[in-house]
């Protein structure tokens, strides 16, 4: 629940910027607690906690800005890091993109409150409650003859963000995240789940799925490169989706004409059966109700019916069109991987009935993709995806497996991926394979996809 | 820095509570980032980041906590925090943590002599910046934005153990990107760009004429927006340094981190092709291919005087010859293969625990080798590629997916029509195997890649790579990217 700034950090932060000498001042202060538990060859081979409270003092000066970070958090360590960095910006010439640190009133409103982030149960994750939790993983694995590895990650947060123009803001939130790769002598199967409450994480359900994948993973056989139908899971999708929205679906990227989306909006980008929007109040998608500004996040509706809607913003892009307000999706300085301007958080496509089996079923003839791995993107323009499957790819015959294959290659633009989309299937909440691991701060509610042509461009030799 | 004594408390203590090993590593490290746009500066960070963390070893588990307190009390707490994790994974481990191999080592590495990047003046460095993408705004009417980085790092790390080891270390980095995108006629964008960092200080960024250096890639960012298609199929190629540094980290450096092979990152950065009964036999590559491990390389990004895990920083070959030699290692990995570690376990920050890492990775020169332009020299009809600008590899690292900045044609020797998105894409032995020619050193250079990416929580590694010219013969070109 996003509030205003409550408890002993308070008084911190007011001291600090009432101290500041800068004209302006926003000081993030982040306090968070992670627990990762990892095991492999059925074992807890890594198990580690992390107790953090850093700063993020960011100040504006003749139109100038400089952020210094610290994990001094006293008094004395912010003001002297608001100092440093007021030294800095007046250092330098005016930014002519950078107008002023945001308002309370610089962003968008929130169609509601949002909804819970914070669970209880999460932050109070022992280390034996996720020893015992991958017990069940490894146990499951092991009665079925296989070898499991994976994580179990729980962490516990809170974003407090203010400013010397009057933003106070404040959020808790949790995330824990499980994932079991199952392995036999042939080949190997996967799950996840990822979930703000611990207590929706179900050790049964990952294992029994990645066992489950793994009994039909075996006996791989090549198929040619080509172009072919496929289904993929919600997983694969996600590693497809994060292009159009890390190349496309920010402001900065838009506004610079890298983006598809530059000049085309009101236009069609792709098919007419792709539609997709960013909500951080979605209580699907991890829910956060704020962003690293302090400002609320909000929906924003990014592409509707293959035709393109909007991007979204943060105070700094914003302020570069008329009239635009910010919708919360400044970037946060402390991610591992800071992508430094605003990009969907959230992203959400529609859902169907058919379970994946079902999308098979439909399918008739094709390939069933569990997930990728390492994808990139050799055009940015045109959003071209290459990156090869694993831990389950599956030939599909008259509507179900008949057999395993081994892993493809991917490589074409998305955007024409999406646009043959010929069903929407159940979806979950998920995050891509670069984002899962701390390589970017997506989180996802996506369906699994049966697409009219994916195109392959390789095998590889298991 | 953190104070020594909370680092022996945490030891003493952790010992209280029932550990049979402990060490602790503290850390202090201070960023300087500065990221300008066009014409001025657009982020300017400055990241003090201090803290450090223990590392116990209970019940024949392993357990690690961290914090930024560096208070007496939090000594206690964490080490019982360690304490707990150990205790509660150690039920699920097939043998006890092996600990008959921990360092005792004592002393001291530092960067050598340089000119301290902290302490240039700020204007002088946003000069330096600014100057460099002016250049590339003026290298070609189609640039539509020029931006740019310098990254200067300096890190203190001190590490002991209960075993008497006592190290210090404290290291220097400096780094820059620039880049250039340049919009079309038709509204296609294209990046050409330009980076590099080594452990050295602002001499290295002087001495790297980065106005002359932006220049260039302002107007190859506006000319290969222009240009045509990278033609596909079959073809001999040149592969310039910059991209065989990646190819090295990639296809070579990956698959040989012995914890990969181990499946210890099977669940995230995956496992590798390279088995341990391939040791010494399996032909990795032509008998052109030598690549070396080398942790006391001057200037390198992976370079140090110990690991982290107090093991010294040393020289290890990995490929002779073509064939496959070694891995990188680790106290703990190490006697799976019956070896001992060979000093390539870091940890990127004080709340993380260390792994196997690459150091300074290198395609070593062939002595008396070609230079560039002699090896271009000799291409009757091929492609020159270089710069990477998008890769991907299998979780395996077997298959692998690499596109290029910079592509030109060689035809009779000479370089002539420029081509954009040249990809390719291959396996990782048959790609070295047809390695017909490795450069001499005359144009081998050093690389820093600062954000090698593995471990969970995520450890963004710097290492570094040597790399050198490389002729490949029948490289298939991919269609359009």
């Amino acid at each position: 629940m996003d509030t205003p700034v409550a408890g002993p950090d308070r008084d911190l932060l007011e001291a600090a910027l009432a101290a500041s000498p800068a004209a302006q001042t926003e000081i993030a202060l982040l306090h968070d607690r992670t627990a990762v538990t990892r095991y492999a060859n059925s074992e807890i081979h890594q198990n580690v906690w992390q107790e953090n409270r850093r700063a993020a003092v960011r100040v504006a000066e003749g139109g100038a800005t400089a952020r210094v970070f610290t994990n001094d958090t006293t008094h004395a360590g912010l003001t002297r890091a608001a100092e440093e960095a007021t030294a800095l910006a007046r250092l330098q010439a005016p930014n002519p993109r950078f107008h002023s640190l945001p308002a309370p009133d610089s962003g968008s409103m929130p169609a509601g409150d949002a909804p819970p982030a914070f669970f209880a149960a999460t932050a109070d994750c022992s280390p034996a409650d996720r020893a015992a939790t991958v017990g069940q993983i490894i146990d499951l694995a092991r009665a079925a003859g296989y070898t499991a590895y994976g994580t179990y990650r729980s962490s516990s947060s809170r974003l407090s963000v203010v400013n010397s123009l009057g933003i106070r803001s404040q959020a808790d939130y949790t995330t824990a995240y499980l994932k079991a790769l199952v392995e036999s002598p042939s080949g190997s199967g996967y799950a996840d789940a990822l979930s703000r409450d611990v207590g929706a994480l179900d050790p049964q359900t990952v294992g029994a799925q990645a066992v489950a994948k793994c009994h039909l993973n075996h006996d791989q056989r090549e198929i040619a490169p080509g172009d072919y139908a496929a289904v993929f899971e919600p997983n694969a999708v996600a590693d497809m989706v994060r292009f159009p929205v890390t190349l496309g679906l920010g402001a900065r990227a838009f506004q610079d004409g890298e983006s598809f989306m530059a000049g085309k909006i009101g236009a069609a980008v792709t098919g007419p059966a792709v539609t997709l929007w960013d909500d951080p109040r979605d209580p699907r998608c991890m829910p956060l109700g704020i962003d690293a500004e302090g400002l609320p996040s909000v929906r924003v509706p990014l592409i509707t019916a293959g035709i393109a809607q909007g991007v979204v913003y943060d105070s700094e892009t914003a302020g570069l069109e008329p009239d635009r307000r910010s919708t919360g999706h400044a970037a946060n300085p402390f991610d591992d991987v800071d992508y430094g301007t605003a990009l969907p958080g959230h992203l959400i496509m529609p859902t169907g009935p058919d379970s994946v089996a079902e999308l098979a079923r439909r399918m008739g003839r094709g390939v069933l993709v569990t997930r990728f791995h390492y994808t990139h993107g050799p055009d940015r323009k045109r959003v071209v995806a290459t990156g090869t499957t694993r831990d389950g790819t599956f030939w599909v015959e008259d509507g179900a497996i008949a057999y395993a294959l081994k892993n493809l290659r991917f490589g074409m633009s998305v955007l024409d991926l999406l646009g043959s989309i010929q069903a929407a299937g159940q979806g979950k909440c998920c995050q891509d394979w670069w984002a899962a691991n701390g390589m970017g701060s997506t989180y996802y509610h996506l369906p699994a996809l049966w697409f009219g042509r994916a195109t392959f461009t390789g095998v590889t030799t298991f | 820095m953190i104070d020594e004594s909370i680092l022996h408390a945490a030891i003493a203590a952790a010992r209280r509570m029932g550990a049979d090993y402990a060490e602790a590593r503290a850390e202090d490290r201070l960023t300087e980032t500065l990221q300008a746009r066009d014409t001025a500066v657009e982020r300017l960070t400055q990241d003090r980041d201090s803290g450090w963390g223990v590392r116990v070893a209970v019940g024949g588990g392993w357990g690690f906590a961290s914090t930024a307190d560096g208070s007496p009390a939090a000594a206690e707490s964490i080490a019982a925090q360690a304490v707990a994790i150990a205790r509660a994974g150690a039920g699920r481990r097939h043998a006890p943590v092996d600990l008959s191999a921990m360092p005792s080592e004592r002393g001291s590495y530092a960067t050598p002599p340089h000119t301290d990047p902290f302490a240039v003046p700020l204007p002088e460095r946003i000069d330096l910046l600014l100057g460099a993408l002016a250049a590339m705004r003026a290298g070609h009417s189609r640039v539509r934005v020029a931006d740019g980085e310098l990254q200067l790092v300096r890190l203190a790390k001190h590490f002991v153990n209960s075993s008497g080891a006592d190290l210090r270390q404290t290291i220097v980095e400096s780094g820059f990107s620039i880049g250039a995108v340049a919009v079309g006629d038709d509204g296609y964008s294209y990046r050409r760009s330009y980076n590099n960092m080594a452990q050295a200080g602002w001499e290295y960024i002087t001495g790297l004429d980065l106005v002359r250096e932006g220049g260039r890639v302002g107007r190859e960012a506006g000319e290969l927006v222009a240009a045509p298609w990278a033609p596909a199929g079959p073809t001999t190629a040149v592969v310039g340094p910059e991209m065989v540094a990646l190819l090295v980290h990639e296809s070579c450096g990956h698959p040989i981190e012995l914890d990969r092979v181990l499946g210890w990152e099977a669940a995230f950065a995956g496992t590798s092709f390279l088995m341990p009964e391939m040791l010494g036999s399996f032909r990795y590559g032509s008998p052109q291919v030598n690549i070396t491990a080398d942790a006391v390389q001057p200037g390198g990004l992976g370079t140090y005087g110990w690991d982290d895990e107090g093991t010294p920083a040393q020289r290890t070959p990995i490929i002779r010859a073509g064939l496959f030699q070694g891995y990188l290692t680790s106290r703990e990995t190490a006697p799976a293969i019956g070896q001992s570690s060979n000093g390539t376990a870091r940890a990127t920050s004080w709340g993380r625990i260390p792994i196997v890492r690459m150091t300074n990775l290198s395609l070593d020169p062939t002595p008396n080798g070609p230079s560039l332009a002699a090896m271009i020299a000799d291409v009757e009809h091929g492609l020159y590629l270089d710069t990477p600008s998008s890769w991907s590899l299998d979780d395996k690292r077997m298959n692998f997916h690499f596109s290029v900045e910079l592509c030109r044609e060689i035809r009779h020797g000479e370089l002539g029509q420029l081509y954009k998105a040249a990809s390719f894409q291959d396996r990782t032995p048959l790609f070295w195997g047809r390695v017909a020619a490795v450069g001499g050193p005359q144009d081998w250079r050093l690389y820093g890649f600062p954000g090698c990416a593995k471990g969970e929580p995520l450890q963004s590694c710097h290492v570094a790579h040597g790399a050198t010219p490389i002729l490949v013969e029948n490289l298939v070109i991919g269609q359009e990217g």
